[in-house]
Formats: structure tokens, C-alpha cells, sequence
């Protein structure tokens, strides 16, 4: 198993795992000092590859590209700023916390205020309401036994335990988590189209309240394993970010899982 | 999400002399700093920044997707990740060169996939039979010492490593693809696109 999973590093730096592979590997990434050393490695051939391929775009890209830029707003700088959120399991009156201290942070909200607070705000609000409306975890039974990935263990574990809910869109989103393994899975079906160059993104909320990215879920039917401290999380977030991810939410969860 | 190691120990973050020329690494990497003035709404230097980096991206792309328009957009898209995202690129985490062709490359990939079934990947065809040993584009492309240096490193891997490296990384293909176009037994294509790539790492002299 861990034999096989060295082998993927190659793979890995190319882009060229499944979805499923790639967030295995990711996991096993954490834990294997060598394979990190050999990705850190493996990762300086690319650019020189990509050196045999150049070809100039049409000049008219440029002008376009740089016509756009002009009309784009850039993202604010990635600071650290605690307690992002009020943790998912507070009752619904602990939202109240986070935005009076927001308030005093910026006093009058123009639109400069960085969209991270904005969202955190939404995201208190939300994680109170989420926390009222999902309830407890229900067996879920599972079907397909086709292989043995570490998703796979966590979807057949004894002692899997399912959270549920429901995107706007009609799509859903659950969590499986096995307590033995200390892993949990995300599993999501119907979900509605991200849009060109986004994709959904998955994040813990720690005891604190803070989202810490658990892996992008990069598509709209299918599963991941979610990456990060899923023991200690309150909760599971998806929000829409940019396809190459984001170090913090940028928009409102589409869904949000209290995990009791 | 972008796994590279810090720089080598050295006082300034910001001196040119450490560039490493092999892989463009090193916190001195002029591109590193325009990075840094894209990050301040700084126009003229996300244009010099384009003009430096655009074959290469849109190169990549264009050899990932083979639609034109297509890669004309996802080029557009990636530049414009990078005017808005300039303030992420951590340059103790690795090239900047390296940040921009990992997001060009996943942003390509990522297009293919979604529309597998689609007219994308349509031409199976085309895909057995085109040409994987790297010469399609060498006109515009030996021009480049560095791209001559890589060609004759690609050279010294066996056949069917460079046609497994080259279809994974250039064609988008995943191992498992890979193995299905090689005629490979299913799991090997994964390790000799890993040997491949670690005997191409040894011989172009790339220092993590």
C-alpha cells in the first residue's frame, strides 16, 4: 500500500492522478518526509519541460489580458487574523460575538472592507444556523466495494457515522467520518457547475472557528478525502473559489455540516 | 498546495546573485519581483511580467488542449488569476516560474477533464497516432539554449519514458490513460513517468 503510494509521486507532480489518487496522495504527502523531498525535487523539471512547448500567443491576447486586468480588482494580501469565525457548535446567539468585534475592527463597512471579514460574518451566521438545522449522524449504507482506497475504508468503516445537507442548488453534500481512522470523507452529488476557472473547495472549522482548507473537491459528483484535523473540526465547509484554491474562504459556503 | 522547499540560507531575500539559472529558483528570481509589484497594482510590470512568461504558458497550454481558442482562454484566465492572486506567491516556496506554469498547467488539465466526454478528447485517434517525442514545436522552441538542453536530456531516457513523461505532463493524460496508450499492464505507467522525471531531474542538474 505505502509501496504503491511512492510510486505516485511522479504522477503527482504531472497532474496526472484521479481525483481520488491525487487526495490520497495528498494525505500520504503529510506523513512521508521522503515523498515531499522527492515532490520538492520532481517539481524544478516541469518548468524546463514546458520550455520545449513555447509557442507566443496571438498578439490580440495581450491586449485583451491587460484590458482586463484594468477592470479587475486584485485580492487583498493573505494576513493572519484569529478566530476568523465563531466555531460551528456555539448557539446561535455566539454569532453575535464575532460581528460586534468586527464592527470595532472597521468601524464604518465601505467597499473596502476585505471580503475575508465580510465572509467571516456570513460564515458565523450561517454556522449558526447549519448548527440548528443538521442533525446527528445516521448510518449510511454503502454500495460499492470496488477498491481499497483510504476513502473507500473510511465509506465501509464499522463505525462510519454520515452528516448531511442540501446546497440551494438541490445538490448533496455529505460527510462520512470514522472516528477509528481519524479520517473523514466528503462525498457530494448534483452539484451545480462552479463556473469557468473555479471549483469547490473544502475546510475544516477548528474549535476556535478558524477554516482551514481541507483539499479542492474537484467536481461535482464524486468524493475526496478531506485533508487536515478532522477529529478535532466543528465543521465541514464548501464554498466556490478560484480553481487553484484559496488560503481562506472567499465567498459564502454553498454548504455547511455541523459535525455533533 | 504548492509543494517546493524553501531557498537555499542566505542574508538578503532579495539578491540577484543566488538565482539558481537551472531552475529559476532562488528569492533574487527577477520574475519573483515583479511578482511582487503585481501584487501593488503595478501595470507595467505584470506586462513585462507577460511578455517573459507567455510562451511558455500559453505553449504549455496550447500543447495540453490543442484548441486555439480554448487555450486562449484558459491563458486569459490564468494571467488574470495571477493579477488577482500576485499577493499569494510565496517566493520561499518556490520559483515563480514554477507557481505560474503549476497553475497554467492545472488549469489546462482540469478543462480536459470536465469535458472528458466532450469534444475535447474525442480525437482517440489523433491522440495514438500524433507525435509524443517532443519535435511538433521545435521551431519556435530550439531557439532556447535551455529548451535545447532539455531536449538532449530528454534523449537519454528510454523510450518509453520520455513517451510516458510526455503524455502525462504535454498531453494531460493520466497515468492510467498513459498506460492505456503505451499499451503498458496498468500501474506501471506511474513509474516510469517517476523514473523518467527523477533521471531528467539528475541530468539538467535541478537542485530542490
Amino acid at each position: 500500500m505505502s509501496d504503491d503510494l511512492h510510486s505516485l509521486s511522479g504522477a503527482f507532480v504531472l497532474d496526472a492522478l484521479s481525483d481520488g489518487e491525487r487526495a490520497d496522495f495528498e494525505v500520504h504527502l503529510g506523513r512521508c518526509e521522503t515523498c515531499r523531498d522527492e515532490v520538492d525535487s520532481l517539481r524544478g523539471v516541469t518548468p524546463l519541460l514546458a520550455e520545449t512547448v513555447a509557442v507566443s500567443p496571438p498578439p490580440a491576447l495581450r491586449a485583451d489580458i491587460m484590458a482586463a486586468i484594468r477592470t479587475t480588482r486584485q485580492d487583498p494580501p493573505v494576513v493572519d487574523e484569529p478566530a476568523a469565525a465563531e466555531p460551528v457548535a456555539a448557539e446561535p446567539v455566539a454569532a453575535e460575538p464575532a460581528v460586534a468585534q468586527s464592527d470595532t475592527e472597521a468601524p464604518t463597512e465601505t467597499n473596502v472592507v476585505p471580503l475575508r471579514r465580510r465572509v467571516s460574518r456570513q460564515w458565523a451566521a450561517l454556522a449558526a444556523a447549519a448548527a440548528l438545522v443538521v442533525g446527528g449522524g445516521v448510518t449510511w449504507q454503502v454500495v460499492e466495494q470496488a477498491t481499497t482506497s483510504i476513502s473507500d475504508q473510511v465509506l465501509e468503516a464499522s463505525d462510519a457515522q454520515t452528516w448531511q445537507a442540501t446546497t440551494d442548488d438541490g445538490g448533496t453534500v455529505r460527510v462520512v467520518r470514522s472516528d477509528q481512522m481519524g479520517k473523514a470523507v466528503l462525498r457530494v452529488e448534483g452539484l451545480a457547475d462552479p463556473g469557468s476557472g473555479k471549483a469547490y473547495q473544502a475546510w475544516l472549522q477548528d474549535s476556535s472557528g478558524s477554516m482551514v482548507s481541507a483539499g479542492m473537491m474537484t467536481t461535482t459528483d464524486g468524493e475526496m478525502l478531506l485533508e487536515g484535523d478532522v477529529e478535532g473540526a466543528a465543521g465541514v465547509g464548501l464554498t466556490k473559489e478560484p480553481a487553484a484554491g484559496s488560503p481562506q474562504p472567499t465567498s459564502a459556503p454553498v454548504a455547511l455540516i455541523a459535525l455533533g | 498546495m504548492y509543494l517546493v522547499p524553501p531557498p537555499p540560507d542566505h542574508d538578503s531575500p532579495y539578491d540577484h546573485s543566488m538565482v539558481d539559472r537551472t531552475s529559476g529558483r532562488g528569492a533574487g528570481e527577477p520574475l519573483a519581483d515583479r511578482l511582487r509589484q503585481v501584487a501593488k497594482g503595478d501595470e507595467d510590470a505584470f506586462a513585462a511580467l507577460y511578455d517573459e512568461t507567455a510562451p511558455r504558458v500559453h505553449g504549455l497550454i496550447l500543447r495540453v488542449l490543442r484548441n486555439p481558442s480554448q487555450s486562449e482562454e484558459v491563458t486569459q484566465e490564468v494571467y488574470l488569476e495571477v493579477w488577482r492572486g500576485a499577493t499569494r506567491f510565496d517566493p520561499s516556496k518556490g520559483s515563480a516560474i514554477g507557481w505560474l506554469l503549476t497553475m497554467a498547467h492545472r488549469r489546462a488539465v482540469d478543462r480536459v477533464r470536465a469535458s472528458q466526454s466532450a469534444t475535447v478528447r474525442d480525437d482517440t485517434w489523433h491522440a495514438r497516432s500524433r507525435d509524443v517525442a517532443f519535435d511538433t514545436t521545435a521551431e519556435q522552441a530550439t531557439a532556447r539554449i535551455e529548451a535545447r538542453r532539455v531536449r538532449s536530456a530528454l534523449d537519454g531516457l528510454t523510450q518509453v519514458q520520455r513517451e510516458a513523461v510526455s503524455l502525462a505532463y504535454l498531453g494531460g493524460y493520466t497515468h492510467t490513460e498513459v498506460a492505456s496508450l503505451l499499451d503498458l499492464p496498468l500501474g506501471t505507467a506511474k513509474t516510469r513517468i517517476r523514473d523518467g522525471l527523477i533521471r531528467l531531474r539528475d541530468q539538467l542538474g535541478v537542485t530542490p
